[in-house]
């Protein structure tokens, strides 16, 4: 019997919805993503959030929400690609009938997801470190969470998906590593010259900017519609990328 | 929509025609065209590397495919690969389902990928177990049933859309031989039940014994197609006959010789004559050994073994017999060692 164009919307739901349970299931309370997605960000929330107070709470506290962001989105989609792969469930998904873009969006939303959770803990904690925390334009706050969320695990899905799970780990440490130092917590002055122009080229300077002006309504490196647009930017080419790398999956 | 070229298939559900691929510098397929029909169990046979994978994951359309159609029930492959894959099941010679997840959350999951509602997945997953035999295992993680449950779990994966076509690649491989024989009997239960089976395989035996027709692939090439029955005729054109005497003397070796054929053992003649001329040869061979008296204790005609089979059939080098010497060997004169 045929179906109609509006159960064939609710079946891809459903599938999409069916992958991202299970990633939930499976991959949310696995050790590399609790440690690293969770416990590491806040163990740096707790320490920085406390001893890093003289560089000021408009530095510190946007800070470390986007490291947040990053630890929490990077992990989980690492561990839910990285481990499908590794124990060859991926391929039971490649030989279903669902489309790339499908798997795309099921991984994505178990990062964004993981992503705000880790964030919402990371308030939490701040919120207990520097009393109520109130944002003067949330809409850039929000634009800056969502975008980092997806770009972060869009970062994650892209590095597990062309490397084993081991080897991910440490180039993700790198970028995450390389981020804490140039993202956004120290000012771009402080930081040494040669490295500058590297600022400039990480998403998470303007993932700080944007939830920087949401909560103090001050930037770092560009105005916070021109940082909105970079992160449109960044999350559409990350897109096409991983997008493109999970379609070599499905048809190498 | 079906593709109308190809929608006279001729109870042919899969049509390969003309499929190569390469990756890199490598050819994985040549030029590879065969038919498989309707409820009939196809066997790719190879060597290690030979293609049999790649050609199986272009016909379930896992495979970008750069020359070549492949047609699934009238569906060009490269255009409808969702179709494809609701109309097909994929075992994969790896164990492919999530390991730290019970069977029936595997199997629900796997279900739901289908689009399958919940209560009509539970029906099918216990119809499934009860026909593959993994009942009492259900509620168990799946990275705790040993290799032969496995691969009956992933074997319902595979089923559990009710596909009417079902690709195995390597479905024995490592299991044991209890494991394997209840693989071929499950295998055969569901040609029974109407599903049409390609596999791909390294044994010999297993592919002789169990399919319908054979296919053998070598280096990306189709080195033949057909039933079992006619492979090995196709081959035993040459018989090898042994004949066990008492005494060897010394002008027996030189007639023998002169035959064609050597002397074993001391006291084992062996010739390998077409069969058109054993009666003449075997006459003039033991009226010569009647004359000198020499007593025949047992005569024993060898037919070809399948790896014998297989061996020629691929033009592959027998290791065994190649560091030997042995030239019992039936293969000596097909193959150039």
């Amino acid at each position: 019997m045929p179906i109609n164009e509006g159960d064939a919307v609710l079946i891809r739901t459903s599938i999409i919805l069916a992958i991202f349970i299970k990633d939930i299931r499976q991959y949310y309370g696995k050790a590399p993503t609790i440690s690293w997605g969770l416990l590491f960000p806040a163990t740096l929330i707790v320490l920085l959030g406390y001893y890093g107070a003289g560089l000021g709470s408009y530095r510190v506290i946007p800070s470390l929400l986007g490291i947040t962001l990053l630890f929490s989105g990077t992990s989980m989609t690492h561990v839910a690609m990285g481990f499908d792969k590794a124990s060859g469930g991926i391929e039971t998904l490649i030989h279903s009938p669902i489309h790339p873009v499908e798997l795309l969006i099921a991984k994505i939303m178990g990062g964004v997801i993981f992503g705000l959770l880790g964030v919402s803990i990371g308030t939490a904690i701040l919120w207990g470190l520097y009393g109520s925390l109130q944002a003067i334009n949330p809409v850039f706050l929000w634009i800056g969470i969502i975008f980092g969320s997806i770009i972060f695990s869009l970062l994650g899905l892209l590095i597990s998906s062309v490397l084993d799970v081991i080897q991910a780990v440490m180039v993700l440490n790198a970028l995450r590593f390389l981020m804490i130092f140039l993202g956004g917590m120290l000012p771009k002055e402080l930081l040494p010259e040669i490295v500058q122009p590297l600022a400039y080229i990480l998403p998470i300077s303007y993932v700080n900017d944007l939830i920087r002006y949401g909560i103090y309504n001050l930037f770092d490196y560009v105005d916070p519609i021109s940082a909105t647009i970079i992160a449109v930017i960044y999350t559409i080419v990350l897109l096409l990328i991983v997008y493109r790398v999970i379609d070599k999956c499905f048809n190498p | 929509m079906i593709d109308q070229e190809i929608k006279d298939t001729d109870n042919n559900v899969i049509i390969v025609r003309n499929l190569s691929k390469k990756y890199g510098q490598v050819q994985a397929l040549k030029n590879v065209s065969f038919n498989v029909k309707r409820g009939e169990l196809f066997s790719l046979l190879g060597p290690n590397g030979a293609g049999k994978t790649t050609l199986l994951r272009a016909i379930t359309g896992s495979l970008r495919i750069p020359r070549g159609k492949v047609f699934i029930e009238g569906y060009d492959v490269s255009k409808h690969k969702i179709r494809i894959k609701e109309i097909t099941g994929f075992v994969s010679e790896n164990h492919m389902l999530f390991p730290e997840i019970k069977v029936i959350d595997n199997l629900l999951f796997v279900s739901k990928l289908h689009g399958l509602d919940s209560s009509k997945a539970r029906e099918r997953i216990m119809e499934l177990a009860e026909l593959l035999g993994f009942k009492d295992f259900l509620y168990r993680k799946y990275d705790k049933l040993s290799k032969g449950f496995k691969r009956r779990v992933d074997i319902a994966s595979a089923l559990i859309h009710s596909p009417r076509i079902l690709i195995l690649d390597e479905p024995t491989g490592g299991l044991d031989l209890h494991s394997s024989i209840t693989l071929r009997e499950i295998i055969s239960e569901l040609i029974r039940n109407g599903v049409t089976i390609v596999m791909a395989t390294h044994y010999i035996a297993e592919a002789m014994n169990i399919s319908n027709r054979v296919l053998i692939l070598v280096n990306g090439e189709v080195k033949n197609i057909g039933e079992p029955s006619e492979l090995r005729k196709m081959l035993s054109k040459t018989l090898s006959i042994e004949i066990n005497v008492d005494d060897i003397k010394s002008d027996l070796v030189k007639v023998v010789n002169e035959m064609g054929g050597i002397i074993r053992s001391n006291k084992i003649i062996v010739l390998e004559l077409k069969i058109d001329e054993v009666a003449n040869k075997l006459n003039e061979l033991l009226q010569y050994l009647s004359q000198r008296n020499i007593m025949i204790r047992g005569i024993s005609v060898k037919e070809l073994t399948w790896e014998e089979v297989y061996l020629m059939l691929t033009g592959l080098k027998c290791p065994y017999y190649k560091n030997r010497k042995c030239y019992s060997c039936p293969l000596m004169r097909e193959m150039q060692f």
